[in-house]
C-alpha cells in the first residue's frame, strides 16, 4: 500500500547532490566515499521500491530557494523547484496549518520551519517524517510522548488561553490526533 | 478588493466574445472562469468545489445548456489525438450579437480585469490547468490528472548532481545542509 512520507528540506538537497555518475560508483563499489550521500542513495532506493509518496509543503521550496540564493545559485532554482513538483506532492498551506504550527513552536524547541513542517505533517495525514536533525528529530518525540501522556489537554490549553478563542476546531484535534501514528525516523 | 459583481451567464458570453467567439474544451471554460475569481477584480458569484480536473462549478455547465437550448451556443465534439476529444463551444450569429452588446455595455474597469485572461487564448487546456494548479494548489486536491499536469517521474530519473556544488561547498565548511536551511530563515 502506497504511504505518504515527507522528507525534511535538508535531505531533499542531498537528493540533487546525487549524480548518475555518483549512482554507479554506489552500484560498483557500495559506496559514493561520501556516509551521508550513500544512506541518502539507500533512502531513495527504499522510497521508489516501496512506491512511497514523498509529500512537501511549499515551505519546503521556500527553505530550497533561500538557500540556493544565499548559495549564489539563484539560476538553478527554476529547474530544481519542477524537479520537486515532479517527485513529490506539493500540497497547499491550510489555514489550520499555521495555528497549529504556533502551538508546536511555542511548546516545543524548533525553529519556525520545522514547526510549520511538523504542523504540515499531521494536517496532512503524513505516515512518516524522515529527518536527519537530531533536534527536530527529538522534538517529534517529545510531542508524541506528551500525546500519549495528555492527549489533547496541552493543545486546548494553549488556544483556550488566547484570551478570545473559548474552543478549538474539531479539524485540528482530530488531526493533532495524527500524532498516536506517525512514525518519526532519523536516518 | 473586489471591484464589482458579475452574473455568470454574462461572463460566459463576454469569454467566449474576448476569444473570438470560440472556446476549446469545458475544462477550459470552468478554468477561465475560476481564474478570473481569483486572480481579477471581479466578484463571481459561483460555489467551486475541487474535483477530478481541479475546482468545478456545475453552475457554468448549467448555463451553458441553457444557451445551447437557446440556440446562443454550439457544442461540437473534435477529435484531438487517439481516442481523446475535445469540445468546441461557439457562439451562434444571435449569440454573438448578445456578447457583442453585454461586451460593448461593460465598464472600462471590468474591461481592463477581464484582460487577465487574454494571456491564455493561444494556450492548450493543459497549459491552462498546469497555470490553475501551480497558483491555486487548493483547486487541485481532488485532481486525478495532477500527476500528469506536474510531469511526476522517479527520483533517480531527476538524479543530475544539479547541486553537487553546493552541497559540497556546505559540507567543506564544516556545517551540515540542516544548519544552512536554519541560517536562511534569518533576515
Amino acid at each position: 500500500m502506497e504511504t505518504l512520507i515527507f522528507i525534511d528540506s535538508d535531505i531533499l538537497f542531498s537528493f540533487f547532490a546525487l549524480s548518475k555518475e555518483k549512482m554507479e560508483i554506489f552500484d560498483k563499489t557500495g559506496t559514493t566515499g561520501n556516509n551521508n550521500l550513500d544512506t541518502i542513495i539507500n533512502l531513495i532506493s527504499e522510497i521508489e521500491n516501496k512506491e512511497q509518496i514523498i509529500c512537501l509543503s511549499e515551505i519546503s521550496i521556500l527553505e530550497i530557494v533561500c538557500v540556493l540564493k544565499r548559495r549564489n545559485s539563484s539560476f538553478k532554482i527554476p529547474n530544481i523547484v519542477r524537479k520537486l513538483y515532479s517527485i513529490g506532492n506539493i500540497l497547499p498551506l491550510d489555514d489550520l496549518m499555521i495555528k497549529l504550527a504556533w502551538f508546536v513552536g511555542s511548546n516545543y524547541k524548533l525553529h519556525s520551519g520545522d514547526a510549520l513542517h511538523v504542523s504540515f505533517c499531521l494536517m496532512n495525514d503524513i505516515e512518516e517524517i524522515i529527518l536527519q536533525d537530531k533536534e527536530f528529530h527529538d522534538a517529534c518525540i517529545e510531542m508524541k510522548t506528551d500525546f500519549e501522556n495528555k492527549g489533547l489537554e496541552v493543545l486546548n490549553d494553549f488556544f483556550t488561553k488566547i484570551s478570545f478563542v473559548q474552543s478549538i476546531p474539531e479539524k485540528i484535534k482530530k488531526k493533532y490526533s495524527n500524532l498516536k501514528k506517525i512514525k518519526i525516523r532519523i536516518i | 478588493m473586489k471591484l464589482k459583481k458579475i452574473n455568470l451567464g454574462d461572463l460566459i458570453f463576454v469569454l467566449l466574445y474576448k476569444y473570438g467567439g470560440e472556446i476549446r474544451g469545458s475544462t477550459t471554460i470552468q478554468k477561465l472562469i475560476d481564474i478570473v475569481r481569483l486572480d481579477s477584480e471581479l466578484e463571481v458569484d459561483l460555489s467551486y468545489s475541487p474535483y477530478d480536473y481541479g475546482d468545478f462549478a456545475p453552475e457554468i455547465n448549467d448555463v451553458i445548456q441553457v444557451y445551447q437550448d437557446n440556440s446562443w451556443l454550439t457544442k461540437d465534439k473534435k477529435k484531438i489525438q487517439g481516442e481523446k476529444s475535445i469540445d468546441i463551444y461557439k457562439l451562434t450569429p444571435v449569440g454573438n450579437k448578445i456578447a457583442k452588446t453585454l461586451y460593448d455595455n461593460l465598464l472600462t474597469s471590468e474591461i481592463e480585469a477581464l484582460n487577465i485572461i487574454d494571456k491564455f487564448q493561444n494556450k492548450n487546456q493543459e497549459e491552462l490547468i498546469a497555470f490553475s494548479y501551480f497558483w491555486y494548489p487548493k483547486t487541485a486536491i481532488k485532481s486525478k490528472i495532477k500527476k500528469d499536469i506536474f510531469k511526476k517521474s522517479t527520483i533517480l530519473s531527476n538524479l543530475e548532481g544539479d547541486l553537487e556544488s553546493e552541497y559540497d561547498s556546505i559540507i567543506d565548511s564544516g556545517r551540515s545542509v540542516k544548519d544552512v536551511m536554519r541560517e536562511s530563515w534569518r533576515c
